[in-house]
């Protein structure tokens, strides 16, 4: 009988589909073109982690999206240097859940990790190849020829490098916070203090109107009055609207304590700051929503929230095997 | 009886389709284009890329109506040629008599806003030309190398989204005769592009200057909208082609 259903599963391919299941890591939903394998999760971990996508080959991916905080910008970095030391104008935004976001890009205009993915390799201020270059780079090295092989069938393309990269990207999930434990009826994950500010975030300080939803964005771009004159547009760079000027996507609040510094530009160093920002009601801006405005909150409500943003720290990251590079 | 089968077989010849090309020679003014640009403040650019798309072709009937060309072609070229009879575009339409062609260059705004990843060439991500930044192809991509002062730098005029998908009028439904006629062997229709015009103006009445950095690096704006007006004014129809005997080979 187990002869026969061996046989079964190895005719009917189910064995194979079985053995996949089991090695396939959680991960966000793959679009039907790219479905997940492990052989493009374990090609777009060497290519993310590899200097190769680099012009004069000293940068990565990781090298702005850096595991050990949350795969944003390095320590205190609020641009962090492509080629050369050249600078670009945005921070890195966390990968962490980046598979289940629909708008991507500050300025929210990638329609998926694919697309977004030749961004960074193409900016003169990042990578700094052209697709034609990062192609012919990939063909002419015999390992990455046989793992594209593997996970494709076919030679190196872009597409599917970039569908590599946004395979392994898909398996950055990660929701193991205090926050998330405290959802689950662990009422010992949160202090008292940061109890306190959950209910702030949620009600006086009206937070969540903008961070909604598990990973705390509800994706759309807003003007959040930090600028006047911002030489970046954001949203308007697209849509050429002056009332989209200086509108970027709410970022993601999952792991916030982890990627100093904040906003678009990195230019609020500390989580304090940026409530400050948002009790004051901003600087004066055409294009503000709205929902900026004086708050009212007292110096112990600020410290309430920052208290319940870390609470959104997920620690186990920087040490998950999974996320880290292989050497 | 015979007069039938004449006239069943005309109708017929006039009902199917057949191969139409669009042959592109590309000039500089009334010269043949060498891959040189001179802007009209007389800065030289010397062409490394110029891809474009070529999509939403119809012939144009002496009563204004048109007949679609289904299809949808990028033109990729580099820096070094050739400038000159190069295939725009192959489609089928039915033979007959026609005033015109109109044609755009872009894609049309129901595949400019998908996502470019899930396409295949020449809509995929290798041929380089969708916005990863911004959803939206690429329609007209130039790209050279130009000495401004005693720097060489990289010219880039990329012109797109859906305000700038330029519509081609190349028939004039006005003057009598026949501009394009289509046998049953189809007809290469004979296309001009004055490359010079590209660069020939620039914003409110002045030079497109190099010097000034909004010029040297274009992706949207006042100076994408003036690459729409100058490349507007750049396509000609060229010779009244005649009907080919033999049927074309649509493999080459």
């Amino acid at each position: 009988m187990k002869r026969f259903l061996t046989v079964l599963c190895s005719l009917t391919g189910l064995g194979s589909a079985v053995a996949l299941l089991a090695t396939l890591p959680v991960s966000a939903p793959a679009p039907a073109e790219n479905p997940l394998t492990p052989e493009k999760i374990a090609l777009g971990k060497r290519l993310f982690f590899d200097p190769v996508l680099s012009r004069d080959r000293t940068v990565s991916c990781s090298s702005c999206h850096d595991p050990q905080h949350a795969f944003a910008d390095p320590a205190g970095q609020a641009i962090s240097p492509g080629i050369q030391g050249r600078l670009g104008r945005r921070n890195a935004i966390s990968l962490i859940n980046a598979g289940d976001r629909g708008a991507l890009t500050w300025s929210g205009t990638s329609p998926s990790l694919e697309t977004q993915a030749v961004i960074p390799m193409t900016d003169h201020a990042e990578l700094d190849l052209t697709i034609d270059e990062v192609v012919a780079r990939l063909k002419a090295d015999n390992q990455y020829s046989a793992l594209f092989r593997q996970a494709f069938g076919e030679v190196a393309s872009m597409q599917n490098t970039v569908r590599a990269l946004a395979s392994f990207e898909r398996t950055l999930e990660s929701r193991n916070a205090p926050y998330d434990r405290y959802q689950a009826g662990d009422a010992s994950a949160f202090t008292a203090q940061q109890a306190r500010g959950m209910d702030l975030f949620f009600g006086k300080a009206d937070c969540f109107h903008c961070h909604t939803g598990r990973d705390f964005s509800d994706g759309r771009a807003h003007n959040n009055a930090i600028q006047l004159f911002n030489p970046d547009v954001g949203l308007a760079e697209r849509t050429e609207d002056d009332a989209d000027v200086g509108k970027f996507i709410s970022p993601s609040l999952r792991n916030v304590g982890l990627t100093a510094p904040y906003m678009h530009d990195g230019s609020f160093k500390t989580l304090r700051e940026v409530v400050e920002h948002y009790n004051a009601g901003g600087e004066p801006n055409p294009n503000a929503d709205p929902l900026i405005r004086p708050l009212g909150l007292t110096d112990a409500e600020l410290d309430d929230i920052v208290a319940f943003l870390k609470t959104l720290d997920d620690s186990t990251i920087a040490t998950n095997p999974a996320f880290r590079e292989e050497k | 009886m015979r007069k039938l089968i004449i006239l069943a077989a005309l109708s017929l010849t006039s009902a199917l389709a057949a191969p139409v090309s669009l042959n592109l020679n590309i000039m500089n003014g009334a010269q043949p284009f060498t891959g040189t640009l001179t802007t009209s403040a007389g800065q030289s650019i010397q062409t490394t890329m110029w891809q474009m798309y070529v999509s939403n072709v119809a012939l144009v009937k002496a009563d204004g109506t048109e007949v679609a060309v289904p299809g949808l072609n990028l033109i990729k070229l580099d820096g070094k040629g050739p400038f000159q009879n190069i295939v725009a575009f192959k489609g089928d339409a039915p033979a007959g008599q026609y005033r015109g062609i109109r044609f755009d260059v872009g894609v049309p705004r129901t595949l400019n806003h998908v996502d470019a990843s899930t396409q295949k060439d020449p809509l995929g991500l290798d041929v380089g030309m969708f916005w990863a930044w911004n959803p939206g192809y690429i329609f007209s991509r130039y790209e050279g190398k130009a000495t401004i002062g005693n720097q060489t730098t990289d010219v880039y005029l990329h012109m797109g989204e859906d305000k700038r998908r330029l519509t081609v009028d190349l028939a004039d439904t006005m003057k009598p005769g026949t501009a394009i006629s289509v046998g049953a062997g189809g007809q290469t229709v004979n296309i001009s592009l004055d490359a010079s015009k590209m660069v020939s103006s620039g914003l409110n009445g002045g030079k497109f200057d190099l010097s000034d950095a909004a010029y040297v690096q274009v992706h949207g704006g006042a100076v994408a909208d003036q690459l729409y007006l100058n490349l507007s004014g750049a396509f000609s129809l060229t010779g009244a082609p005649q009907a080919s005997a033999a049927p074309m080979d649509m493999g080459k």
